[in-house]
């Protein structure tokens, strides 16, 4: 069960833990859900207690904001550590997406 | 300290899979971020292995890991019973078809590649064996 905050024109998603194949099926589902729900709202996903992402939590990102962008919402990332940071990076993903390094500036944004 | 271990390939086991490498590794001393890019590129080659391999039999597929030190090297070998895989020569993830939806992922191979030093695959009667090589401080 994913942790949500509802700001008015956004929902803020707080993930934790791992994020890798064997929880991102789930995470994905619930987010899907979340969607669903709030056709009208942009998602706002805060990683700082994301301890592990794999290649399986990148896909999920993409696929959100795949979604969200067919529905003219926006996904914005906050909170990357450094190791997450990185594989963003080494993916050459950083540009694709909004990224600010704390929630207030993602909503401020 | 046990090097070697013998895994089910299936997503339920990827944590226990990483956990092991993890444990070594600490045991090891071995630096943060070259840990978490070991770690990645084993967890990245058995979740490959957990949702795409398959047997011609259809028997279960069983992932041995080993990891080695030495020379100022960390040698990991994924050896397993599935059919042939080139990942050598998988293609790069295309973001575009990935952004479109027309493609969902292949940045696994790609992440084991570029955060490895040395990436070699070997067919075997049995299998296939993939060894890592990631250089260590």
């Amino acid at each position: 069960m994913i942790k949500t905050k509802d700001t008015g024109d956004n929902i803020v998603v707080y993930l934790r833990g791992r994020l890798d194949v064997h929880m991102s099926g789930e995470i994905e589902k619930d987010i899907q859900k979340l969607i669903d729900e709030n056709p009208e709202k942009s998602l706002i996903v805060n990683l700082s207690e994301i301890e592990y992402m794999s290649s399986s939590g990148l896909r999920v990102l993409v696929a959100i904001m795949r979604i969200l962008k067919t529905n003219g919402q926006n996904l914005k990332l906050c909170h990357l550590n450094a190791a997450v940071k990185k594989i963003f990076e080494v993916v050459e993903l950083m540009d694709m997406f909004d990224i600010y390094e704390t929630e207030e500036e993602a909503l401020r944004t | 300290m046990k090097r070697t271990n013998e895994f089910l390939a299936a997503v339920s086991e990827i944590p226990n899979i990483t956990a092991f490498a993890e444990r070594i590794m600490i045991h090891w001393h071995l630096d943060r971020n070259t840990a978490y890019d070991v770690l990645l590129a084993i967890d990245e080659a058995c979740t490959n292995l957990s949702t795409h391999a398959k047997t011609a039999s259809g028997e279960p597929i069983m992932i041995i890991l080993k990891m080695r030190k030495c020379f100022g090297f960390l040698c990991i070998r994924i050896v397993d019973n599935s059919i042939y895989y080139d990942i050598e020569n998988a293609p790069s993830p295309d973001i575009q078809k990935n952004l479109s939806g027309e493609k969902k992922g292949g940045f696994g191979i790609f992440l084991i590649k570029t955060l490895m030093d040395r990436v070699k695959y070997k067919r075997t009667n049995n299998g296939n064996v993939l060894t890592m090589v990631k250089k260590i401080r």
